[in-house]
């Protein structure tokens, strides 16, 4: 076979006709931001209702500030999403834009979502202490503090790998 | 500028929910002249039929998805051909992660292309599943470059697409074809 009927070949193969609907597309484009969202959604949910029930104003304001976190979580993700026509830019290029957001979102991720976390999550557990502040729960801190900085940690060194495949893709 | 895009901006002059009609509109055009192009590069994306249609499903809402931002810099077919190539390397690179495979580079492919032109296989059915084992064993760069060339499309137009300069599309063009000739060039059907 030459060169010619290889490409006659590929070309003659049998390939669906495919074509959407773009009302379903709409639908699904609503169901995925809705999927991708459940997780701030739920977290949001729940501490808005702990928010109205608990029986102490700092656990109340603390549920608050965290609702306020999860709905920033939200806004941070879409504004760091990658935009759809980002598909249509070469191949290089579009993969190097995508490793440059999956990079600075992990570099971030302490910032725009760990530390709006953080004055809701001490005021709702110091509400929990209340009256006697001297049982302020220094266990659950500690508990919750060691996988923070795990993740920061984890965080750090997977963005130094993706930024050294960034340097690599600068260099080819 | 190219004229479906034209319409499209007219479409958004006369209707006020006009980018959403101009959106669609693109997508139809695009669907409608190049969808068996696309269903041809999905399949060199994924071997397995229902994965496959799913891909080809994922393709054609990035396809409108993206078109909410045409802004008519590059042909319709540039456009349609780099989302579907991204949404194809995607879904590999995906795929490699949960299955632990890995592509192979066009110089690797070149050197392992002896061990299996022994098999005389006439039919050509077995001739596109050749081709085909050939375009998933590569790398999704260099697949896209394979599937460009498959489509029997230019240089100058591999090189848009991909991005890559024309020295480097000239390059990986003549590998490509020397590859082929290696692996298919035994068997002369004329």
């Amino acid at each position: 076979m030459n060169d010619d009927d290889i490409k006659s070949l590929w070309q003659s193969q049998p390939a669906s006709d495919y074509a959407g609907e773009t009302g379903r597309f709409q639908r699904q484009v609503k169901l995925r931001d809705l999927q991708e969202n459940i997780a701030a959604l739920l977290a949001a949910l729940f501490f808005a209702v702990y928010a109205w029930l608990a029986p102490e104003p700092f656990m109340r304001i603390g549920s608050g500030l965290i609702v306020l976190a999860s709905f920033n979580i939200l806004y941070q993700l879409r504004r760091h999403a990658m935009p759809p026509e980002s598909l249509a830019l070469p191949a290089v290029a579009c993969l190097r834009m995508e490793l440059v957001r999956q990079r600075d979102l992990l570099r971030g991720l302490w910032l725009w979502c760990m530390l709006p976390c953080t004055p809701g999550i001490a005021l709702l557990l110091w509400g929990m202490a209340q009256p006697d502040p001297s049982q302020f729960p220094w266990q659950m801190v500690a508990l919750m503090a060691v996988p923070f900085i795990v993740v920061i940690v984890m965080n750090h060194l997977t963005a130094r790998k993706l930024q050294a495949r960034i340097a690599q893709l600068d260099q080819a | 500028m190219t004229t479906s895009y034209k319409r499209a901006n007219q479409a958004d002059e006369m209707n006020t929910p006009g980018k959403k009609t101009a959106q669609d509109q693109l997508y139809r055009e695009a669907a409608a002249t190049f969808g068996r192009h696309v269903a041809r590069f999905a399949a060199g994306y994924e071997r397995d039929p229902t994965r496959r249609q799913e891909l080809l499903q994922e393709v054609h809402l990035a396809l409108w998805r993206s078109f909410a931002g045409f802004d008519g810099q590059c042909s319709l077919r540039t456009w349609v051909y780099r989302v579907a190539h991204n949404v194809g390397a995607t879904h590999v690179q995906r795929s490699m992660r949960s299955v632990e495979r890995h592509g192979v580079e066009l110089e690797e492919a070149e050197l392992h292309a002896d061990e299996t032109a022994d098999m005389q296989l006439t039919d050509r059915r077995l001739d596109l599943q050749r081709v085909m084992a050939l375009v998933h064993a590569l790398r999704p760069l260099d697949r896209q470059l394979m599937l460009l060339y498959l489509e029997d499309l230019d240089a100058a137009s591999i090189g848009e697409i991909t991005g890559l300069s024309a020295r480097n599309v000239a390059t990986k063009v003549h590998r490509i074809k020397s590859l082929l000739a290696n692996r298919f060039g035994e068997r002369s059907t004329s």
